[in-house]
């Protein structure tokens, strides 16, 4: 039966070249704004290259320490020292891997390469890490491996280089271990690279990857606090019981700190380890995710985007179906119930909701792509932009993943039945007789 | 024709109830959307009171002790600072460059690392003005380089040659008006609400022409001070600033001015490093801070405007075969195609005035609960001079009839070709389907 009725909605929308066109165009519209929104959320929060393992990686950030008495009070918040790394990050039971990443101002944001072809410096990003980077981080190596923990504690100049930095260096992606680059003035060596991880991942992206232990002043303590300093920290955990045995690992580690020493600086990670998913849409470490307002939020914008294109569908499929009062009669005075009738109306409706569907899939995709520079980051509220000489790799893999063609498909649906059910349902009440005497 | 357009309405107001409703829908979300919009391209079209665009600027490095070519008795103090104005000297010997000066500290005109601002009081005033610090160096024509505009009292070239005191400043036009209600504040002082008995007063050098601090924002009173230790600005919070020639293209001329001042804009152990035009400057912050909620408000608009007209397309074509009769009666009976045209067009129009006046009266009602949309730099400071985004009557009149003139257009390209193929209906036919 329902072969029949796409065959005849076929047929139809052969007839009605320009309701089709109209409706199709509406539909692909609205379905082409809130793919766009899906897609740049489905970036942000589904397993990407290299950044495979988002499910189960959480991430500590920020913390605060305080002590004083009132009159006297002193509040310092950054990140964790190097000295926290070793006595209570590193030896954690709760975390398959423990990685810290120095955010020391001078390396990270000012480096520079000098070429050895005199031809001026250019500014990279350089990320300071250490070898369990690269075992959260499914980064696949073109050629040699990652810095041993011997590299770490020796402060060694190496670093793991990406392939675009390899060819812009070098010209080439093979034979390149070995070799030597100077970055700020320090010659280091090459030790591995790796494919690069897109702009857009930017928990993993970076153009070299280098040991903090080259920064001299590593092990140092900020502002006279012991445990404060300047490492932020991942953990990979093997499941979510795994995450909440994680935090409760750090509360209790927490606990023990503040209570030997009541007089000293007292610490705080708020409910941190967070992770994945709520460091996305949490604004401040410090702050709760009111996970209710966020999903009203979405729901409302997504209610928004398709309300007001249903509203004209609806208004496009009333005028149609006042054309086939006619048609409806006869298949009534033939014993087709109301059921029957909404059911052919739905799915010659839907026929044309998924056409537009693939329209306005080709036309997001279309703009992702040629937009990716910016659309990525529309939806933030401050956008660094893309540095120069820095290309936006949009992989295949996020556009065209499987859970963007479910996520499509019902849309799609939804946008059907929001717009063609009522039109339908209340043309459908006419009597048989006024029906069948409509002369239009 | 009005009363007819009227009947017309009212005769098919089912059908037109949907349309109302959606019309009133989308004018609420225009004024949603697009106020910010028209408020950050209002600010943005101020004039910056410079010359942006025949400005770049070049930032330093500092060799580091295990560099090649570094030498250690550059390092000391008198020798890194002689090398830095040496450097400025030598930018200007490249063709194409009309004047270069000293920029040192963050505190400059669109400065992308931050800025500073504090509170100065007229004497015998006690009203307290916020104003932004900008700091320069005497002596260096930085005033001429930058493009200023003259203000009262003193021309570029006087204050720039100035022997200034420490406590000697430089006011824009619209600082000055608001601490003492003159243009002309040569000779005036000003203090800070400073705690404790010492009170250090400035006084006033000189005045230019009001400037915009940022791109976006709309001008705010700055302060220009005098810097007195230049040295502890080197290496990374020194600039150069340099003004190009009239008629010399910038692209041109940053083509050729990067490979000689890599090679040749070295002295001691500094080095030119990179160099930015300043129009490429002001994109890039405000690619940071307004141009996000630009392309947003934008491309939501676009949306909820393309299907304002799909849908008025939809309606209007939709109505053809109804409307074939009163059509063709119509033509019978004399009227023009382009009379049958302004009909329609004049029921859109209708429409649209009457759901926009609508939506407009609702979104009053929040307005006038939680303002309208504020410039980015209200969030600062107050802004000087009187522009009509910041009353609200004006601001409200303008923008909602800046709405309603899309709307009706976007309303009317929907309806006019829907429009055409009715009109050119001949009677004959459609008397014949009587």
């Amino acid at each position: 039966m329902i072969r029949i009725y796409l065959k005849q909605a076929w047929e139809l929308l052969k007839q009605n070249k320009l309701f089709s066109t109209l409706y199709i165009a509406g539909t692909g519209l609205a379905i082409a704004m809130t793919m766009i929104m899906a897609m740049i959320y489905y970036v942000k929060l589904a397993p990407v290259y290299p950044e495979v393992n988002r499910q189960n990686t959480l991430y500590l950030t920020g913390s605060r320490f305080e002590k004083g008495p009132e009159g006297n009070h002193q509040v310092v918040r950054w990140a964790v020292s190097y000295k926290a790394l070793q006595e209570w990050f590193y030896p954690m039971k709760n975390a398959l891997a423990v990685s810290a990443k120095l955010a020391n101002g001078d390396w990270s944001e000012n480096s520079y390469i000098q070429p050895a072809d005199q031809s001026g410096d250019f500014h990279v990003n350089v990320r300071l890490t250490d070898p369990a980077f690269f075992r959260i981080y499914a980064f696949r190596f073109l050629e040699g491996k990652p810095f041993t923990d011997a590299d770490l504690s020796s402060g060694i100049c190496t670093a793991v280089i990406t392939d675009e930095l390899a060819r812009r260096l070098f010209g080439t992606t093979e034979g390149v271990v070995g070799q030597t680059f100077c970055l700020n003035y320090t010659d280091f060596r090459v030790c591995g690279v790796v494919r690069s991880a897109s702009y857009l991942t930017s928990k993993s992206y970076a153009q070299l990857y280098v040991p903090y232990s080259v920064v001299s002043d590593y092990r140092e303590p900020k502002y006279g606090a012991p445990f404060l300093g300047a490492f932020s920290v991942t953990f990979l955990v093997e499941n979510g019981e795994q995450g909440v045995a994680l935090r409760n690992e750090l509360k209790d580690i927490v606990r023990r700190e503040n209570l030997a020493n009541p007089d000293d600086w007292q610490v705080s990670f708020w409910e941190q380890p967070t992770t994945h998913l709520v460091s996305i849409f949490q604004e401040y470490v410090s702050e709760e995710l009111d996970v209710w307002a966020t999903v009203r939020q979405f729901l409302l914008v997504l209610l928004v985007l398709l309300l007001v294109p249903a509203l004209n569908l609806s208004g496009m499929i009333a005028s149609r179906m006042e054309g086939r009062l006619p048609e409806m009669g006869v298949r009534k005075s033939f014993g087709a119930g109301r059921g029957a009738l909404l059911s052919q109306v739905m799915w010659e409706n839907l026929l044309l909701t998924l056409l537009g569907g693939v329209l306005g899939l080709l036309l997001a995709w279309v703009v992702l792509y040629a937009g990716r520079e910016w659309v990525f980051t529309v939806l933030d509220d401050w956008a660094d932009a893309v540095p120069e000489g820095v290309e936006v790799r949009v992989a295949g893999e996020m556009l065209f993943a499987p859970l963007v063609f479910l996520a499509a498909l019902l849309l799609c649906v939804l946008l059907n039945l929001l717009s063609a059910l009522l039109p339908a349902w209340n043309s459908l009440r006419k009597p048989i007789v006024s029906s069948l005497n409509e002369k239009r | 024709m009005l009363k007819l357009i009227l009947k017309n309405l009212w005769a098919r107001r089912r059908r037109n109830g949907w349309l109302l409703a959606e019309l009133v829908l989308v004018s609420i979300i225009s004024w949603v959307v697009l106020d910010p919009v028209i408020v950050v391209t209002h600010d943005r079209n101020i004039p910056l009171g410079y010359d942006a665009d025949r400005l770049c600027l070049v930032s330093l490095g500092a060799l580091q002790p295990n560099a090649q070519g570094y030498d250690p008795a550059a390092q000391d103090s008198a020798v890194l600072l002689d090398s830095y104005f040496n450097l400025v000297r030598h930018a200007a010997d490249f063709e194409g460059v009309e004047a270069t000066a000293p920029v040192l500290g963050f505190c400059y005109p669109n400065s992308p690392q931050g800025n500073s601002n504090t509170q100065l009081i007229a004497e015998g005033d006690s009203v307290k003005v916020t104003i932004m610090q900008m700091y320069f160096m005497p002596h260096t024509r930085f005033f001429e380089a930058y493009g200023f505009k003259e203000g009262e009292g003193r021309t570029l070239r006087q204050l720039s040659d100035l022997n200034y005191g420490p406590n000697d400043i430089v006011l824009t036009e619209n600082a000055a008006e608001r601490l003492f209600h003159t243009g002309n504040a040569v000779g005036r002082r000003c203090h800070t609400s400073g705690r404790g008995s010492d009170t250090t007063f400035y006084q006033v050098a000189g005045t230019i022409g009001t400037i915009k601090a940022y791109s976006f924002w709309r001008p705010v009173p700055v302060v220009f001070r005098p810097i007195s230790s230049p040295r502890e600005y080197l290496p990374d919070d020194a600039r150069i600033l340099i003004r190009l020639k009239e008629g010399v293209s910038m692209q041109r001329f940053l083509h050729e001015f990067r490979p000689w001042m890599v090679k040749e804009l070295r002295r001691g152990n500094l080095f030119a490093r990179t160099v930015l035009s300043y129009e490429k400057l002001i994109e890039e912050h405000e690619n940071y801070e307004s141009t996000p909620i630009y392309r947003r408000n934008l491309a939501m608009a676009l949306f909820f405007l393309i299907n304002l007209c799909l849908g008025v397309a939809g309606t209007f074509w939709l109505q053809t075969r109804p409307r074939r009769e009163e059509i063709g009666v119509m033509l019978s009976f004399g009227a023009t195609p382009g009379h049958i045209v302004r009909l329609l067009m004049g029921e859109g129009a209708v429409l649209t005035f009457i759901a926009s006046l609508t939506g407009f009266l609702i979104y009053l009602q929040y307005a006038l609960k939680e303002g309208l949309s504020m410039s980015m730099s209200l969030c600062w400071m107050e802004n000087t001079d009187n522009y009509w985004v910041s009353d609200f009557t004006l601001h409200f009149l303008i923008v909602s009839c800046i709405i309603l003139l899309i709307l009706l257009l976007v309303v009317l390209a929907g309806i006019y070709i829907p429009a055409r193929s009715i009109s050119r209906i001949p009677p004959t036919e459609a008397l014949r389907d009587e």
